[in-house]
């Protein structure tokens, strides 16, 4: 993996507590007062994730030029003999997060298609009459089976008052 | 009344109508019973009892099989599955994998009915005993469980526990009730949901990580095996399915200690009993075995309360009791002695649904398996979508959407530098409520500790508790040092310990030899299998 991020999560992990440090100090006592109060806790958690935070990204500054950029995995590894794309898996999210922002104004029935299309495309699924199919019978399956079996209604964007 | 017609069917439909449910991301077993609770207007009271906790049932055994097949938990209950069986499905052994999950299941759930029949009113006098500080120190306990799931590094395994209580936090204040770290957020000011924040972290983070590549399961495990576990397997399986059906009762019993706390301490208990605690968290049986019996026997213990006292211990026996209010029937203490017949109800329903998911579930796990293996961006898509769309139909709200697919790219970067995100999962879940019961318990004790660690009760859970959180992370950082001489002496390691350079052959004979000194057959066929694929793989416990 890469050290630099390493670092940078880590020191995201030390910002975090520091923010949460500082908001706990800042809080108010409120009308019931109880001996540790509203900012104690949370004032340690956030003590120790700028500990833990500092000590994670230290001990790699510490042998920072005696490593390469590439350190050993901590985390989850890719196969080997496959390649890998983070832009594709940030495209993905980014697809999946424009959806949720997008569906109240959209609605389910004509967004979630080209949601369907927009994943299977990104990931080499591009066979174009399945992906047209799958789309389509997946977003009327779903459909169905939320705003008719399980009485949840899923949001209808232009077509509410038509549905 | 098993043989009343009526109240097999009701239980028939409930047992489906939950697995189907419970199979859905976000739909969680409050949400399920909720939707299908007008329906049992119309019901007698008997049947309306059956339905819905069958449909309880129902919802803790289809909440796994996602969990297993795309590591997507249905609930929240389901996270240490979709950890476990997750790893087993991928490294080929989705028979080993669901079959443990089914046998488990059901065993668990058989075990609690028999515990609730016999003990609904012993077990209800705990109630009385499990006042605020044993409440805090059981949820100690259930945090100490983060140690199991720290991961290779047990400091990042703390940082992100630490992250989680930072994320329960979050909202108003349990005792002032002032708003904390809202940043004027409107949305925030009710914290956030768990369900949408713990499938964010566990199962958006996969599934977004799964896209990095793109290739066919079968290229990678030579396919996936579907055959139902041999009786060896099954009966090494039996101590850590018993573990986790006393630990889920037990935990259940007590209002508010929520069934994923139970879930936890029987992983956690079940590692420590474990003659193969380090293949925890990389595709263990015994580990998905005792969380499989711990969430559905917790179902069992969650009625005890419910039924003993008229209180119920969780928002789905919220509703069961509303359902009988509605039938004329006055939920208290009084309920099983004026109205006995509604005890056997539920242990209709209970056994019921158990029995009837015990013919049919099976069979839907291996149609769901084949299903599975069809096309691995397809599936991945749908589950995508699924994951969405469950968690928007908890309070269709967008907001929680939004924060599942930011928790969810958190989780992505957790994953990938080796921050667990089931000890995050594990701290947001029982965060909120470990803070509050300290507190309260103090405001109730008049500001004196003392009680949280003099009552014999808390006193016991809180050494525990310590005791098993320097042996954490003491034995945790042996294995880790051992692992980097090993290293630094040009050997890499396999999860067990075995250096990879020794070939193919001579590992598979070093495991078996190792194992063949144990008396348990079921290791041998596992261990060899663990070592074979991990030289094969470099590294199977963190590979796609």
């Amino acid at each position: 993996m890469d050290k630099r991020i390493d670092v940078a999560v880590a020191a995201g992990a030390a910002v975090i507590g520091a923010v949460m440090l500082v908001a706990a100090l800042l809080l108010p006592e409120g009308s019931i007062r109880d001996p540790l109060g509203p900012s104690t806790m949370p004032a340690v958690v956030g003590g120790l994730l700028i500990v833990g935070g500092a000590f994670l990204a230290l001990r790699r500054f510490v042998v920072w030029r005696s490593t390469a950029v590439k350190v050993p995995e901590e985390g989850s590894e890719d196969l080997e003999n496959y390649s890998s794309s983070a832009p594709r898996a940030f495209l993905v999210w980014g697809i999946c997060l424009a959806y949720a922002i997008l569906i109240p104004y959209a609605g389910f029935l004509i967004l979630t298609p080209f949601l369907f299309a927009g994943l299977l495309w990104t990931l080499h699924f591009r066979k174009v009459l399945p992906v047209v199919l799958i789309s389509l019978l997946g977003t009327a399956a779903i459909y169905c089976l939320f705003n008719i079996v399980l009485l949840v209604r899923l949001p209808h964007g232009p077509l509410t008052g038509l549905i | 009344m098993l043989l009343d017609p009526s109240v097999l069917l009701v239980m028939l439909l409930g047992a489906v109508i939950g697995s189907v449910a419970g199979a859905l991301p976000g739909m969680t077993t409050t949400l399920a019973v909720s939707v299908t609770l007008p329906f049992t207007f119309s019901m007698s009271p008997e049947a309306a009892v059956a339905f819905l906790v069958a449909i309880t049932v129902g919802v803790n055994y289809g909440n796994s099989i996602p969990a297993i097949l795309v590591g997507v938990p249905g609930t929240p209950t389901a996270v240490l599955t979709a950890i476990d069986g997750y790893k087993l499905h991928i490294k080929g052994e989705s028979g080993l994998a669901l079959g443990t999950q089914y046998f488990a299941a059901l065993i668990g759930q058989l075990i609690s009915t028999v515990f609730f029949v016999a003990l609904v009113v012993p077990l209800s006098q705990l109630l009385y005993v499990f006042l605020t500080p044993e409440l805090w120190a059981l949820h100690l306990l259930g945090l100490t469980a983060v140690i199991s799931l720290a991961g290779k590094n047990v400091y990042k395994g703390l940082v992100a526990a630490l992250f989680g209580l930072a994320v329960a936090f979050v909202g108003p204040d349990p005792v002032s009730l002032i708003n904390r770290f809202t940043f004027g957020s409107f949305e925030l000011r009710s914290g956030f949901e768990v369900v949408p924040v713990v499938i964010g972290v566990l199962a958006i983070s996969e599934l977004i990580r799964s896209t990095r590549q793109v290739y066919s399961w079968k290229e990678v495990s030579g396919g996936f095996r579907g055959k139902f576990p041999s009786w060896r397997h099954l009966r090494a399986m039996l101590k850590p399915i018993t573990i986790g059906a006393i630990a889920g009762t037990a935990f259940g019993v007590v209002p508010g200690a929520g069934g994923t706390a139970g879930t936890f301490i029987a992983y956690q208990q079940a590692k420590l009993f474990s003659k193969h605690p380090e293949e925890f968290g990389n595709g263990s049986v015994e580990g998905l075995a005792a969380n499989e019996s711990a969430q559905n026997a917790g179902q069992a213990g969650d009625m005890v309360p419910t039924f003993g006292f008229g209180i119920a211990g969780s928002g789905s026996m919220v509703l069961l009791l509303a359902a009988l209010t509605v039938h004329g029937i006055v939920p208290g203490p009084l309920l099983i002695k004026e109205t006995p017949e509604m005890l056997y109800a539920a242990t209709a329903g209970l056994i019921g649904a158990a029995l009837i998911l015990g013919i049919i579930g099976w069979p839907i796990a291996k149609a769901l398996l084949h299903i599975v293996t069809i096309d691995r961006s397809v599936v991945l898509t749908i589950a995508l979508v699924l994951s969405i769309i469950g968690v928007f139909a908890l309070r269709r709200s967008t907001f929680d959407v939004v924060v599942m697919m930011v928790f969810g790219f958190i989780g992505y970067f957790m994953l990938r530098y080796g921050y667990s995100v089931a000890a995050f999962a594990l701290a947001v879940v029982l965060g909120e409520n470990f803070e509050g019961l300290l507190r309260r318990g103090l405001l109730l004790e008049g500001g004196s500790g003392v009680a949280f660690i003099s009552r014999p009760i808390t006193a016991v859970m809180v050494g525990v508790s310590v005791l098993l959180l320097v042996i954490g992370v003491v034995s945790t950082v042996r294995a880790t040092r051992k692992a980097k001489r090993l290293a630094a002496g040009g050997m890499e390691t396999s999860p067990d310990g075995i250096p990879a350079q020794i070939s193919a052959a001579q590992a598979e004979v070093a495991a078996t030899v190792q194992a063949a000194a144990e008396t348990e057959d079921a290791h041998v066929m596992t261990t060899t299998k663990t070592t074979t694929t991990t030289t094969k793989k470099n590294d199977e416990g963190n590979s796609e």
